[in-house]
């Protein structure tokens, strides 16, 4: 894993400033969430960090590497998505795999590998399954053991929960949030539910507009929210006193 | 006792049961009660003049075509003869027509789809600058007729044509050997010209289906461009690819305009057109007629049934 520093990043579109002098540090081991309203540039900073956007300004390194410039596939990034985006001309075991077939991996070490992850997710059955049979929590499960399978320098979760019901929302989060700790992952947690970043996330940066509003732990911002923005977005639907789990 | 009418296996009765099906649909589209019947009468009413159409202007002809191509005398449709049917198989000359017909459409086809896929990969994944404009140049020889789709290609390729003389002042040759217009690889780059627009056509719709986030998981997972589009871009798009590779053909076979101007090549339509015009052989025209068409409906409709191709009949 490595650590993200994210230097006074600007992205435009035409005359629209999705990104607006974004600075941000993820430090190694850390999951960090980035909170917001649609439209206010957390996912446009996570396309960034993924190398799929390349900031009008501003720099990006992962530890001491200036990675800005760097095409996605040499970032060694792993991405999950809110729509899954998983491969469906592949079974479950395949897409786990991907990755570590891109790296030049033999067949039998990238099968142990893949069979690992998924049993640590918890779907280890499911290995030869043609991935369009999964349910969506099941197929969400396959695309975080797709990212994790590369040991990634960072793992980037966009909305990962989206579209996901309450309930199975919950034992994802404990899930997911359990084993991100365990293995110790570098993480940016894109989302715009401030349950979920409190949740699974040591720090939290909201954004609003395209810029940072406040970076903080989650007790931090929730306590001390440091302007109105942060204030009205982070205590709207905020879960009851979620610190008790921290 | 049982009647010669009668079938032990029940044949009778399921004829029967059919027929009895049929009416009842009938009276249904005729006096609709419930919800599904009138649906029914919509969609009989909206298939109706194209059913008509199909009829007068697609069966009757057809019919017609294959009457007049096994009448036993040259200008009247009496009795029944396969003697043009005979020539074809067994005169070596419209073996080569129809060797022509196939590597040339198939050449064409390979080619065009092969040029198509990257033209539709720009246009799809890409905002390119001016886009509009670049989508009407390339759908843009679609409307154009065959005729002057060669006429152009004699403009460019031909003695005095653009590229011809550029490649001549470059190489120092004459133009006249450098020329290609009227010969086989001029009436090839013809083909294409009318081809790649179709099959770009059909697979832009597709690109435009491609899930892009898994694209972009299998670059975020180390894969390289081109990777990616093996790996996940290709098999997505590949029901379009064979849906651009049957159209494709098919239009190959039926080209004829260009070939009137760049009659190099001897292909099924362009003899159709000399059985007619030259000793007017009408009943080898009209089996030339229905072997071309019972062989492009075998085509598609076996390509249809054995592949996921995304194209109609």
């Amino acid at each position: 894993m490595a650590r993200v520093t994210i230097d006074s990043i600007r992205k435009r579109y035409g005359e629209t400033t999705a990104v607006d002098g974004v600075s941000l540090t993820v430090d190694d081991g850390e999951i960090v969430g980035v909170l917001g309203p649609s439209g206010c540039g957390k996912t446009t900073t996570l396309r960034a960090v993924a190398g799929f956007e390349t900031p009008n300004a501003g720099t990006v390194a992962f530890d001491d590497r200036d990675v800005t410039n760097v095409p996605p596939e040499n970032r060694n990034v792993g991405l999950v998505f809110q729509e899954y985006a998983l491969f469906d001309n592949m079974t479950v075991r395949e897409n786990v795999a991907f990755g570590l077939k891109m790296r030049g991996v033999g067949t039998a070490e990238r099968r142990d590998r893949a069979d690992e992850l998924l049993e640590m997710l918890g779907i280890g059955g499911m290995a030869a399954r043609d991935p369009t049979t999964l349910s969506g929590g099941q197929q969400q499960r396959v695309g975080l053991a797709r990212a994790l399978a590369i040991e990634p320098s960072v793992l980037l979760l966009d909305e990962p929960m989206t579209g996901l019901d309450a309930k199975l929302k919950a034992r994802l989060r404990d899930e997911v949030g359990e084993l991100l700790s365990a293995l110790d992952v570098t993480g940016l947690y894109v989302t715009h539910d401030q349950e979920e970043a409190m949740l699974m996330c040591d720090r939290i940066a909201v954004m609003n507009d395209g810029r940072l509003e406040q970076v903080g732990t989650p007790r931090e911002v929730y306590e001390s929210p440091a302007t109105e923005f942060v204030s009205e977005f982070v205590s709207l639907d905020a879960p009851e006193l979620p610190f008790v789990q921290w | 006792m049982a009647t010669p009418g009668d079938h032990p296996d029940g044949t009778g009765s399921r004829l029967q049961a059919s027929v009895d099906a049929l009416g009842g649909l009938v009276d249904a589209i005729l006096d609709p009660t419930t919800e599904r019947d009138r649906e029914r009468r919509r969609i009989v009413a909206l298939c109706a003049p194209f059913t008509a159409l199909l009829a007068i202007a697609g069966a009757y002809p057809l019919a017609e075509v294959f009457r007049i191509s096994v009448s036993a005398e040259q200008y009247r449709s009496v009795g029944f003869s396969l003697q043009a049917y005979e020539t074809l198989v067994t005169d070596p000359y419209y073996r080569t027509v129809a060797f022509n017909s196939i590597w040339l459409a198939g050449g064409t086809t390979l080619a065009s789809v092969g040029l198509a896929i990257p033209i539709a990969h720009a246009l799809e994944k890409y905002d390119l600058p001016g886009e509009d404009v670049l989508v009407t140049l390339v759908s843009f020889p679609i409307s154009l007729p065959g005729i002057v789709a060669a006429f152009m290609i004699l403009v460019l390729l031909g003695n005095n044509g653009l590229v011809t003389n550029v490649v001549a002042v470059l190489t120092g040759r004459e133009p006249i050997d450098l020329a290609i217009a009227v010969s086989a690889p001029g009436l090839f780059v013809a083909f294409c010209y009318s081809m790649i627009p179709r099959a770009t056509l059909i697979l832009r719709g597709t690109y435009a289906e491609v899930d892009h986030a898994a694209e972009e998981a299998a670059q975020s997972l180390g894969a390289t461009p081109w990777q990616t589009f093996r790996h996940v871009t290709l098999p997505q798009i590949r029901p379009g690819i064979t849906g651009a590779l049957i159209l494709t053909f098919r239009t190959g076979l039926a080209i004829f305009g260009t070939l009137i101007v760049i009659q190099t090549v001897v292909v099924w339509t362009l003899q159709i057109s000399r059985e007619l015009s030259t000793g007017y052989d009408i009943q080898v025209a009209g089996a030339m007629a229905t072997v071309y068409f019972l062989f492009t409906f075998a085509f598609t409709a076996l390509g249809l049934r054995y592949t996921d191709a995304e194209v109609g009949l």
